[in-house]
């Protein structure tokens, strides 16, 4: 499936909650943790990735790779970190206000 | 994790732009390659999973450039962030170091307030009255219109009437002219029935004189062409001032009904504020015809009218003086009044309103501007001082990784911290003497109201402050002992002795200076000491005055009037003596009179003596305290088609061969008349200069309208004053009065000019001498500083810290004294030149100048103690240690 516009921010941040990856780690992260359901689009990524960082939400480092290549790595920052948390509420919300409409009769 | 990312950070503050790409580069070509190598693992060629990992990828080329414009962006984000913090990390530690040395921060800050303050108020009255156009459209285009006769050695008279008109009608250079009549003091009328009675001062202006000056009034309308026209006229414009005081400011001045001279006039429009044109006391504006042929000849030969003029488009002001010129010469040629007045004269009208102050205003404009240059240079000097004391501070920063721009920008912020603090105190001292200025200025300076710390003076202010700061940051670099590396320590010793004769000679020089401006402060403050001492020749304690214009059908009415009120005023109980007079000494001149001695050979037409005739009362003398020194006072009644003069001792000694010549007779008004009694002198022009020869008339026998009351008595000034206006209003409630004061008051205003010169110089001389001393202080810090070692030596070596004082102290009494012998000198050439502005003493005046080689002496003396003492506290080991 492809993404609802908006929610890539909501899902890298969430994808790094569990410890930082690199960009292409995130985008196997989502498909993995969502049942393959849904795939970033890799060229919306990157983009993504580096405004959240200049946000501050994120911050990125060099590191290495499982194969020990030069990857870049990023990391939820505190301030991502309560940020994904009133994202999600607010998401929670929404949803569950769409749901509820969406499902009576 | 916060901190250690932000010093892990701090690093890659280093991106540069190519990095940024290279950084961006790689992080896509990794996701890339772990894209096609997942696609070679599912079964495609490597030629083909990598085409795949790219269609997957999408626009590269777009994510890379959005990458690299994101990261771009960040990265300055940040290294703003780092630069804001660098600079409050400077700030606190400039205020930390300031701190630890308050002799030095106070020290300079001070100087910079006192001297960015002067000039600051200064710059603030030069910016009001000599730069701020007029309030006109295109001010640049009004011209003040005169006419001159060279032959009588008058280059700017009033012009007549016929004249204008035919001015406007020949000379086509001139878009419009305009005509006036206003004369301060005199132009007048009394407003009754709001009130008090109470005379306005008024200028009476034709219908061009407003469209002419291009401006609209702030209120209501100017008067129209048919309100020009006697009968019709009867319309008053008010001064912004006027408006206030009279009406209260009242929304709606226009239409009301102001009674002037016994008649309605109707209030048709308000001036804007600060209307500087024909002068700024002008209470109502009100139309020229209202000015009868009787009351003002309106022949070719009365010369009364002041004109304003508009050149016209592309016409410049040397054109239009040569037309008008030649216009002029061409009326003299035709009319035989016009023949003596055959030239006009130009000049622009911010010129006629702000010319005779523009030098002196613009001397000391540089004076001070000159004092804060040199105190900047001493502070430099300070600086160095300073600096040279941190050597070792500035190395181990300089070891543990601060670069030089850090250095130097540390430096900066320190002082501009300094001068912007010292230029913020200077600006709030400017704004405290501004008032004080104005008040010592009023009645010599115009447009002052026009004086105030606008946008433009402000801007000034902060931009010497932030000058003077940068400059000091710089001072050791250009100074040449910028040394800020480790191994110039050691050069620093040596290079100096081209510093300190460099340094000396500007001690030198400002010693010099300060020589030249205490000195100026001491002769101008002795001069005005002089003149609060000169022999008046008259008593103002005590004597109060009331002046008035009397009205009535003829002078037989005239004189009636001023008996009956001077009789009223006698008649109080608490009043001993009143007289009065038409011109009251240092106000008045009286009127020039040609007469001759009879019984000589009468003297050649333009060369017969004149003198000044004053119109007095009887018992002006008596009231206002000058002596009868021979013969009579005035009888109680001239003979008729007689008048009897009374004159000084000047005039008694200059004419009448001395004392003795009381009774004689002179011929004046075309007969001989006696004069009957000698008068001692009371200086009459100005206190500088001592009583002309001076003749007095009877004026209750020869009428004139405007008296001046001289009243004594026992009661407290106001008690009595409010007694004499009830006295007045019981012969007439209609009288108005010009104005209540007291002789005091017209002295101390006679003072007011060499006070204002006195007070300017004393500042100067204040500034010049703590200059002199900062510059000595400085020099000899810098001389210790730098012979630390060799008075080191000296000490080790067992001579006596008495001895190493006294010569530090001498090195700098003798800097003084070569200062004090420069200044002396300069003082004495330039007070040759401008001796004649003193009074009362040589300009050459040996005690004062005395004075002044003392109390700069002392001052050095003073200046030089520290840094000698300080000389004397080096401690030999230390100092022959840290080399």
């Amino acid at each position: 499936m492809d993404l609802i516009p908006g929610t890539l921010d909501i899902l890298i941040l969430k994808a790094l909650s569990w410890g930082p990856l690199h960009g292409y780690d995130i985008v196997e992260e989502i498909h993995g943790r969502t049942g393959s359901l849904l795939r970033v689009e890799e060229g919306a990524l990157y983009p993504a990735l580096h405004r959240l960082e200049r946000r501050g939400l994120l911050g990125a480092e060099w590191g290495v790779s499982a194969n020990n290549r030069r990857a870049r790595f990023y990391k939820l920052s505190a301030k991502g970190r309560s940020h994904l948390r009133a994202e999600t509420t607010q998401w929670l919300a929404y949803t569950r206000a769409v749901t509820a409409l969406l499902q009576s009769a | 994790m916060g901190r250690e990312r932000t010093r892990w950070r701090g690093f890659r503050l280093l991106l540069s732009r190519a990095r940024i790409a290279e950084e961006v580069d790689e992080e896509l070509a990794f996701h890339l390659d772990r894209r096609a190598a997942e696609l070679e693992r599912e079964g495609l060629s490597p030629e083909a999973a990598r085409e795949e990992a790219e269609r997957r990828f999408g626009d590269r080329e777009r994510v890379r450039r959005e990458c690299i414009d994101l990261d771009r962006k960040r990265v300055q984000a940040m290294k703003r962030r780092e630069w804001f913090n660098g600079l409050k990390g400077d700030v606190r530690f400039s205020a930390r170091s300031l701190r630890r040395s308050p002799a030095f921060s106070l020290t300079v800050i001070a100087t910079l307030a006192l001297c960015i303050g002067a000039t600051t108020v200064i710059f603030g009255v030069v910016d009001g009255v000599l730069l701020k156009p007029l309030p006109f459209a295109a001010p640049e285009r009004l011209v003040r219109v005169y006419q001159s006769s060279p032959e009588n050695g008058i280059t700017r008279s009033p012009v007549s009437f016929p004249d204008v008109q035919d001015w406007r009608a020949r000379d086509h250079d001139f878009q419009s002219l305009g005509a006036f009549f206003y004369s301060e003091g005199l132009t007048g009328v009394d407003l009754t029935g709001a009130g008090p009675p109470q005379r306005l001062s008024a200028a009476y202006v034709d219908g061009s004189f407003f469209p002419t000056l291009g401006t609209s009034p702030q209120l209501g309308r100017w008067p129209a062409k048919d309100e020009q026209i006697p009968g019709h006229d009867q319309v008053v414009v008010l001064s912004a001032a006027a408006w206030r005081r009279l009406l209260n400011g009242a929304p709606d001045p226009v239409g009301r009904t102001l009674t002037l001279e016994g008649k309605p006039f109707t209030v048709i429009g308000v001036l804007p504020d600060r209307f500087p044109v024909p002068g700024e006391r002008v209470d109502v504006y009100l139309p020229l015809s209202l000015i009868t042929e009787d009351q003002v000849g309106h022949g070719r030969q009365s010369r009364w009218l002041g004109v304003v003029g508009r050149l016209a488009p592309g016409v410049d002001l040397s054109r239009a003086a040569t037309s008008l010129d030649r216009i002029a010469g061409a009326l003299a040629k035709e009319h035989a009044e016009d023949r003596a007045f055959n030239h006009a004269q130009l000049l622009s009208l911010h010129e006629s309103v702000v010319g005779a102050v523009r030098a002196p205003l613009l001397l000391v404009l540089c004076a001070v501007s000159l004092i804060l240059l040199i105190a900047c240079v001493n502070i430099a000097n300070l600086m160095l001082a300073r600096a040279a004391g941190r050597q070792h501070e500035l190395t181990v920063r300089s070891a543990l990784g601060a670069s030089r721009w850090h250095l130097a920008r540390q430096l900066l912020v320190e002082t501009l911290t300094l001068s912007l603090t010292g230029g913020a105190l200077g600006v709030a001292l400017a704004a405290l003497s501004l008032p004080v200025a104005r008040s010592l200025s009023r009645a010599m300076v115009p447009r002052l109201d026009d004086v105030r710390l606008s946008v433009e003076v402000l801007g000034v202010a902060a931009a010497v402050s932030i000058a003077t700061g940068v400059l000091f940051a710089l001072a050791p670099a250009l100074l040449g002992s910028a040394a800020t590396r480790y191994e110039s320590l050691r050069a620093a010793r040596t290079a100096s002795a081209g510093g300190l004769k460099a340094r000396s000679a500007l001690v030198v020089a400002e010693i010099a200076l300060a020589v030249i401006l205490v000195a100026g402060a001491s002769l101008a403050s002795r001069s005005m000491w002089a003149l609060t001492r000169v022999d008046l020749g008259f008593q103002p304690q005590g004597a109060t005055v009331v002046s008035y214009h009397a009205h009535a059908d003829n002078s037989e009415g005239i004189a009636q009037r001023h008996r009956e009120i001077l009789q009223a005023v006698r008649a109080l109980p608490g009043v001993t003596q009143v007289g009065g007079a038409k011109e009251l000494p240092l106000e008045a001149m009286g009127e020039d009179t040609a007469f001759s001695l009879p019984g000589r050979p009468p003297p050649a037409p333009g060369a017969e003596p004149h003198a000044n005739v004053l119109h007095v009362t009887p018992a002006f003398f008596e009231a206002l305290g000058i002596p009868l020194l021979r013969g009579s006072g005035f009888p109680p009644h001239d003979p008729p088609a007689f008048a009897t003069f009374l004159c000084n001792e000047t005039f008694a000694r200059q004419y009448l061969g001395g004392l003795d010549g009381a009774g004689r007779s002179i011929h004046i008004y075309g007969m001989d008349m006696p004069v009957v009694g000698i008068v001692g002198d009371a200086r009459q022009a100005r206190l500088g200069e001592p009583a002309p020869a001076l003749l007095y008339i009877n004026m209750l026998e020869n009428p004139r309208s405007l008296i001046n009351l001289v009243i004594r008595g026992n009661a407290p000034p106001l008690e009595l004053t409010r007694e004499v206006r009830k006295a007045i209003a019981s012969i007439d409630p209609e009288q108005t009065l010009d104005r209540v004061t007291s002789m005091e008051q017209i002295v101390d205003d006679a003072l007011a000019p060499p006070r204002l010169v006195t007070v300017v110089m004393v500042v100067l001389g204040l500034l010049g001498l703590l200059l002199g001393a900062i510059g000595i202080f400085g020099v000899l810090a810098y001389f210790v500083g730098q012979r630390r070692r060799e008075l080191a030596i000296r000490l080790a070596l067992g001579a006596q810290r008495e001895v190493l004082l006294r010569s530090v102290l001498g090195r700098g009494l003798a800097l003084a004294a070569v200062g004090i012998g420069v200044g002396l000198v300069a003082t004495l050439v330039a007070t040759s030149v401008a001796g004649s502005l003193l009074y009362g003493l040589a300009a050459q005046d040996p005690p004062t100048l005395a004075f002044v080689c003392v109390l700069l002496l002392a001052v050095a003396a003073i200046a030089s103690y520290l840094p000698a003492r300080r000389a004397t506290r080096v401690d030999p080991a230390e100092a022959l240690r840290a080399e």
